[in-house]
Order: C-alpha cells, then sequence, then structure tokens
C-alpha cells in the first residue's frame, strides 16, 4: 500500500505547490464567481422572475445556472484549466526534471490528473457556495422571494455532483491532450471546437454519447428532479475518463521524455 | 561489486531513422570526475537522457550503482542528482518553492533547502521569482536541485552553458569541493575541453554517437604527446646517442633536436640518458599538441580551421 500511497502523496504535495498564484486557480474560483455575479445581477433587477407564480425560486435560480454551467461554461473552463495546469511543466520543460527523480512514471501522471480532478470539484463547490450566497443576499433584499418555503438542498447538491462526476469524461480527453502536446492549438482548439458541436448536434439521436454533452445531461436531471446518482450520463462520464487514463499512464509510462 | 558507479553495455538508440548512439560502452569509476566531451550534436544529452531512464534504450544494458536499472529505477534514481539541459524552473515560483517542489517529490527533511541554497549561494534572492533570474542564477537553481537529494552521482548536463567566467570558476570549485569532501562521483558533459580539462579525473569524448577514447585525463594527454624539442650543446651527436638507446631522435640542425614520444616518462628517460651521457639540456619544450586540437582532431571539428 505504502509503494501506492508514498508516491502519490508526495507528487500531490509538489502539485498543490505549483498551482500557487497560476492563473489555472485563479480561473478555477473567478469562473464561477462570474457566472453567479451575473445571476445575482439578473435577479437583482429581476427579482419578480422568483416570485412570481408562487414556484419554487430555487428551481428557477439554480436550474438556469444548471443550463448554461453544464452546457458550456464549465466544459469551457476547464479546457482552459487543464490545458494551463499542463502547460506550467511544458514552459518549465520540467518533465525531464520530474521524471529523473525516484517516482514512479505513474504516480506523476496519476496526481496531475487529481489535481484537475481537485480543481473540477473547487470549481462545482465554489459555485454552489456561490450561489446560495446569491440566494441568500437576494433574499435579504427581497423578503418576498419564498427560498424558505421550500427544501431544495439534496437535489441541488445531488445535481452538483453529477454534473461533476459527468464532467470527468471531457476533462480526461483534454487531460490526455494537454499533457502529450506542448502546442496549446490543439487542446483548446479540440476543446472549443468539441463544445460547439455539442451545441450543435443537441437534436442529434446520440449527443447523449458524446462526451462533451455529458454534463449537460447530467444537468438536465435538475429539473427532472431525479435523485439517483449513476444515470447514464455520469456512467459514461466515469467509465470514459477511467479508460483514457488507463491508455494515458501505459503511454506515458513508455514513452521517451524530451 | 564493479568499481564503476557507471556502466553502460553496447547501448543503441535511435529517433525514427535517425542513429543517435552507436555500441555506446561508458564506465564510470567511483569516486570519479568524468568529464563526457564532444561536439554538439554529438549524443551527449541522449546517453544522459539514456542514463537517467528518460530514453528506454532498445539494446544494450545500463547499470548504475551496480543494479540494472530498467530493473530498479527508483532505487537507482534515488541516489542521483541531475541537471538535464537548462535548467527546469516554474517560472511563476519563487526559487525556494522550486527546490521545495523537487523536496516534496523526494521526501526529503525540510531543512536542505535551505541548507542547498546557501551551497549555491542563492540565500538572498531565494523569495525570487525563478522567472525573473540571470541565466547563472538559473543554472545554479537548477544545480541546487540537483544536489538536494545529498547525491553520491551528480549528473550534470552542461552545466556551464551561459556562464561567465567567474561563474565557470565558481561552478568548478564547488564541484572539486563536493568530489573531495564528499565523495560525489560526477558525471559532466561538455563541448568545451578546456571547460573540463582542470576538473576531471575522466574523460570520454563521444562523436556521432560513437565513443572515440575513455581513459583518465593523463591517458589522454599521453595520446596527445608527439615530439618533444629538447636544446643541447651538439644536436646531431645526442641523438645519436638516443638512437643508440631505443629513442626516435633526429637533429633540427645546431643545438635543437626532435624526439618522439609515446608518453611522459620517455622525456625523464631521454633527460637521464643525455645526463648520463654528460650532454647539458638547456631546455625542454613539450611541442604537445593542446588537448584542444587533439579532441578538434578526433571529433573532425577542426577540418574546417
Amino acid at each position: 500500500m505504502t509503494k501506492v500511497l508514498t508516491p502519490l502523496c508526495r507528487s500531490f504535495g509538489a502539485e498543490v505547490l505549483k498551482l500557487k498564484g497560476t492563473l489555472a486557480l485563479w480561473g478555477t474560483l473567478l469562473g464561477p464567481l462570474f457566472l453567479a455575479g451575473m445571476n445575482f445581477l439578473i435577479y437583482f433587477i429581476h427579482e419578480e422572475l422568483l416570485i412570481e407564480g408562487g414556484g419554487n425560486p430555487w428551481a428557477v435560480l439554480f436550474g438556469n445556472t444548471f443550463n448554461i454551467w453544464a452546457m458550456m461554461f464549465l466544459p469551457l473552463l476547464m479546457t482552459v484549466i487543464v490545458y494551463l495546469v499542463c502547460n506550467v511543466e511544458h514552459r518549465a520543460s520540467a518533465w525531464k526534471h520530474v521524471y529523473a527523480l525516484p517516482l514512479p512514471r505513474w504516480s506523476v501522471y496519476i496526481t496531475k490528473y487529481l489535481i484537475l480532478v481537485f480543481l473540477l470539484f473547487l470549481a462545482n463547490g465554489t459555485l454552489v457556495l456561490l450561489q446560495y450566497l446569491t440566494a441568500f443576499l437576494l433574499w435579504k433584499i427581497y423578503p418576498a422571494i419564498a427560498f424558505a418555503d421550500f427544501a431544495y438542498d439534496a437535489l441541488i447538491m445531488m445535481s452538483f455532483l453529477k454534473v461533476t462526476l459527468a464532467s470527468l469524461g471531457m476533462l480526461t480527453i483534454q487531460f490526455v491532450i494537454s499533457i502529450n502536446v506542448r502546442n496549446f492549438v490543439l487542446p483548446l482548439g479540440l476543446g472549443i471546437f468539441s463544445i460547439i458541436a455539442s451545441l450543435f448536434l443537441m437534436r442529434w439521436e446520440h449527443i447523449d454519447l458524446f462526451p462533451y454533452a455529458y454534463a449537460f445531461f447530467a444537468g438536465q436531471d435538475f429539473s427532472a428532479e431525479e435523485m439517483a446518482l449513476f444515470t447514464q450520463p455520469v456512467l459514461l462520464g466515469l467509465a470514459v475518463s477511467t479508460v483514457l487514463l488507463l491508455i494515458g499512464t501505459t503511454i506515458n509510462s513508455r514513452r521517451d521524455i524530451r | 561489486m564493479s568499481p564503476n558507479l557507471i556502466e553502460t553495455n553496447a547501448l543503441d538508440f535511435r529517433f525514427g531513422a535517425h542513429q543517435v548512439l552507436t555500441d555506446l560502452s561508458i564506465q564510470v569509476p567511483t569516486g570519479a570526475i568524468y568529464g563526457f566531451l564532444g561536439p554538439n550534436g554529438a549524443g551527449k544529452s541522449t546517453t544522459i537522457r539514456a542514463l537517467m531512464g528518460l530514453y528506454k534504450t532498445p539494446r544494450g544494458s545500463i547499470t548504475l550503482f551496480g543494479r540494472d536499472l530498467r530493473s530498479e529505477r527508483e532505487a537507482v534514481l534515488q541516489r542521483i542528482g541531475a541537471l538535464v539541459e537548462s535548467p527546469s524552473l516554474y517560472e511563476h515560483l519563487s526559487g525556494r518553492d522550486n527546490l521545495e517542489i523537487t523536496r516534496r517529490m523526494r521526501g526529503l527533511r525540510k531543512e536542505l533547502v535551505t541548507e542547498m541554497l546557501k551551497v549555491v549561494g542563492l540565500e538572498r534572492d531565494a523569495p525570487r521569482k525563478a522567472g525573473t533570474y540571470s541565466t547563472g542564477m538559473r543554472q545554479r537553481l537548477g544545480l541546487a536541485q540537483a544536489l538536494l537529494a545529498e547525491p553520491d552521482l551528480l549528473v550534470l548536463d552542461e552545466p556551464a552553458n551561459g556562464l561567465d567566467p567567474q561563474g565557470m570558476r565558481e561552478l568548478r570549485e564547488l564541484l572539486l569541493g563536493l568530489n573531495r569532501e564528499r565523495g560525489i562521483t560526477i558525471f559532466i558533459s561538455s563541448h568545451i575541453l578546456s571547460e573540463i580539462e582542470k576538473t576531471a579525473t575522466h574523460v570520454g569524448i563521444i562523436d556521432r554517437g560513437r565513443l572515440l577514447f575513455q581513459g583518465s585525463l593523463g591517458e589522454l594527454k599521453d595520446i596527445s604527446l608527439s615530439s618533444v624539442r629538447i636544446e643541447t650543446r651538439d644536436a646531431a651527436a645526442v641523438s645519436a646517442i638516443l638512437g643508440k638507446e631505443g629513442f626516435t631522435a633526429r637533429s633540427l640542425g645546431g643545438d635543437a633536436l626532435a624526439l618522439t614520444v609515446k608518453n611522459r616518462d620517455e622525456i625523464t628517460g631521454a633527460i637521464r640518458v643525455m645526463i648520463e651521457h654528460e650532454q647539458p639540456v638547456y631546455e625542454v619544450n613539450s611541442s604537445q599538441k593542446s588537448l584542444e586540437d587533439l579532441f578538434l582532431n578526433m571529433t573532425d571539428m577542426g577540418g574546417a580551421a
């Protein structure tokens, strides 16, 4: 067990330090802030959207977020963050140094991936927190909004978890490319192209199999009030990421490090 | 255990169709400072990458500390500190944080970071971002990364690149100190012989992926010795005496003669013969080709000159 955990812990400690002051870390925090801030402004100006009809204000506030966030914002954000995190190594020509250290190659590779999974959770967690903060502020400003009348926390948490897990599919694709390709055109180009393609192909009958659309479908479960965790997009996201990560790790252990 | 700390046996390596290393067998004795010389593109960096397990060589074996690199990679790397080509620095982090990353990955004690910053003279600049460092400072930080684990073997790939004469001298003194005081074996590559002539105990010369020479610095100097000019009173008579004693000498006319030697000891021998025959020795000039010339000849770099 220590043969697995020791190198992972050592490498992870180093990865955390590498994030210090990076655009990747700031982006992870500022991306959600941007979206939550816009949400706040919309409902600050049009608070009636949350009051009229006597419906569930949580469903309106979060439903809007899940759509934009899961369909476009999160995949775009993660495409950029994955690129930035991998580029830290490319820019420092660090692979030759890192892989000459007495750590198994797979451990370095996996911790790099784990730090991205951590950032993915951080981005989603930050958005949840900021959304709750938005709800709280709106409720203070407009006590007429009936936030207190509905208990929706479990569904919100579950839906965020599902969006996060379903995103692992596209995250891993971007990771496997960004870590192997030094230039930015391929990873960023492929990410952006795929996200736009997933928007265009929404009516395609097999779009639910396209990794860049998993998060969107996972987010749809919120409106459908689906509480089960392992729905199709989540399972697909986990499956795609597991397979790709295994392939990536194998290639990485064999390749020559320039 | 073998007295050699590094041993490679018939290494081959190619990039696609381009053969980079051919049948490369090097032996680095424990405790040596091994200068690995060759022109740019000779295969020095490729060899170093193979030694660090970064390149997988399809043929041949690499043994370090008597252990096979392939089967005991981590145990071997544990005892090596390396600077492969230019230092790998995270420019957005301070010099100290850069060392801290290597420390964490190796699981070393915390105090080593401060100690190594002191060894390379970067204590004052440690809080500054590595991106603001000069070439010399970057090089020293890279060296600190390599030294951090208190290795038994230090592998340095052209560490003098970009250093000014002062920096080169400091590097030389640092390396000599590490070798003498801590017994660290040092493998250092360079494309300029004079850079390592003053530090190296052993030399390997590589060109186009093949090893052309390997041996101690003394052996290299012997090769470079071809003839010695001796001034005496009667060159013709002395040449005859030396000839009878088995030396190859010829008079250059007047008071000078040229003695052809294979090694440095032959010079002593010839002078002893002259003194035994009561011939004066006014001056001995080794018309030794400089090591640099020899190196250039060996590697064909002198062809154009």
